[in-house]
């Protein structure tokens, strides 16, 4: 086996099973979701490339990976009293209660604005380290913040009248 | 960092773990809190690798990584045939003549695509800058192998979200074809994310999605590439 791709799975995998744990929990899918990203970054040739940009890729490609998966679930209405776990600022640990929450409002919010709340909320990056892991600029990743927030407003109010 | 008074964000502590972090205070923070360390701890890396899994032999006997990352051929590409031929192309001029870059620059057997911007009447290849709404796309393929091209570009509205279908169409295996479509971005400020699918032979557009959407792609009937535009206010 490549001294490469062994350097690389030491260095980048226990990172990448602690971030798809975070979105998706304990268990299989989290680490499913990690291997696949790994494949995924050898197979990219970017195994042995900057700290840096393989850290940023890791999150942006795990996090969409993640995203799919939670979509995939079985869709089932969120508790409206919920709801505004999602908008709360540091959600590492109320996040991780709020998950199934996650999981029942993936599919109701685009992708994107989906995967900057996650990368904010979960895992606690600036809106400039957002920006970075996305490609975009900071007004960008504002904007897309905003729009999630709207679209859990509307949520909750859908939702509520629905109770 | 979030702020002084906060956790570091989960990115910056790997970071940290990898000695690539950016933020100066990171150390002390870390050194100071117990959830952070304790965090740290976890994602450092191991001096030896201790148990490899089964899925990485798998990995590093199964085929060899791609020599040049896929998000990075376009860029690469681009910048080759730039660098190369200077090429202004002037394909919305009907009377001028389509003055063809020289070979591509890439791995053999990698399929990949150039971008040509129109803005305001001026075409040239994009190289990675940020484009102005407006500005018009045409993308240029070398389908290598595969003869059959799928085009999306991810759409978000308030209504929902999705992949629009460009264009389908059959392209020459290995050739340099000019896609017969050009296409405007709109006002919006965030960036266009195109995905290019090749595949083997034509396939529906609910296919091409479904290969989009897939987890992996057989390399040897389908092949993505993804290149993302950013977009500028004017």
């Amino acid at each position: 086996m490549s001294t490469q791709l062994t350097t690389a799975y030491r260095l980048y995998f226990p990172l990448l099973v602690q971030k798809c744990t975070r979105m998706l929990g304990d268990g299989h899918e989290a680490q499913d979701v990690a291997q696949d990203t790994f494949m995924r970054l050898y197979s990219a040739g970017l195994a042995s490339a900057e700290a840096r940009v393989v850290t940023a890729w890791l999150y942006r490609t795990s996090t969409r990976i993640a995203i799919d998966r939670l979509r995939a679930r079985k869709r089932h209405a969120p508790d409206p009293a919920a709801v505004d776990t999602l908008l709360v600022a540091d959600a590492s640990e109320s996040y991780t209660a709020a998950r199934e929450l996650w999981s029942s409002v993936a599919d109701r919010i685009p992708p994107l604005e989906l995967e900057a709340a996650v990368l904010t909320r979960v895992d606690g990056l600036t809106q400039q380290e957002v920006a970075e892991v996305l490609g975009m600029n900071a007004r960008s990743v504002r904007r897309l913040l905003t729009r999630f927030e709207a679209c859990v407003d509307a949520l909750r109010r859908q939702e509520g009248m629905q109770a | 960092m979030t702020s002084s008074s906060r956790h570091p964000s989960y990115l910056e502590l790997d970071r940290h773990a990898l000695g690539a972090q950016r933020e100066a205070g990171t150390a002390g923070h870390v050194a100071s809190c117990t959830r952070c360390r304790s965090y740290v701890e976890r994602v450092t890396p191991a001096e030896q690798a201790a148990d490899v899994p089964a899925w990485l032999c798998n990995l590093a006997e199964s085929a060899p990584p791609r020599t040049g990352p896929r998000l990075r051929v376009p860029l690469a590409l681009t910048g080759a045939l730039a660098l190369a031929a200077g090429v202004c192309l002037t394909w919305w001029s009907a009377q001028s003549a389509l003055d063809r870059p020289p070979a591509y620059d890439t791995a053999k057997g990698l399929p990949a695509v150039a971008v040509y911007v129109n803005h305001s009447g001026n075409v040239s290849l994009w190289a990675g800058a940020a484009l102005a709404p407006r500005d018009s796309i045409r993308l240029e393929v070398a389908a290598e192998d595969f003869v059959h091209v799928s085009v999306f570009v991810d759409s978000h509205s308030q209504a929902g979200h999705g992949r629009q279908l460009l264009y389908q169409g059959h392209v020459t295996a290995h050739a340099r074809e000019l896609l017969p479509k050009a296409w405007q971005l709109d006002d919006a400020e965030l960036p266009e994310h195109i995905s290019v699918l090749f595949s083997t032979n034509a396939i529906t557009p609910a296919h091409a999605v479904e290969l989009l959407t897939a987890e992996t792609l057989d390399p040897a009937h389908a092949y993505l590439v993804q290149v993302t535009l950013p977009k500028r206010r004017e």
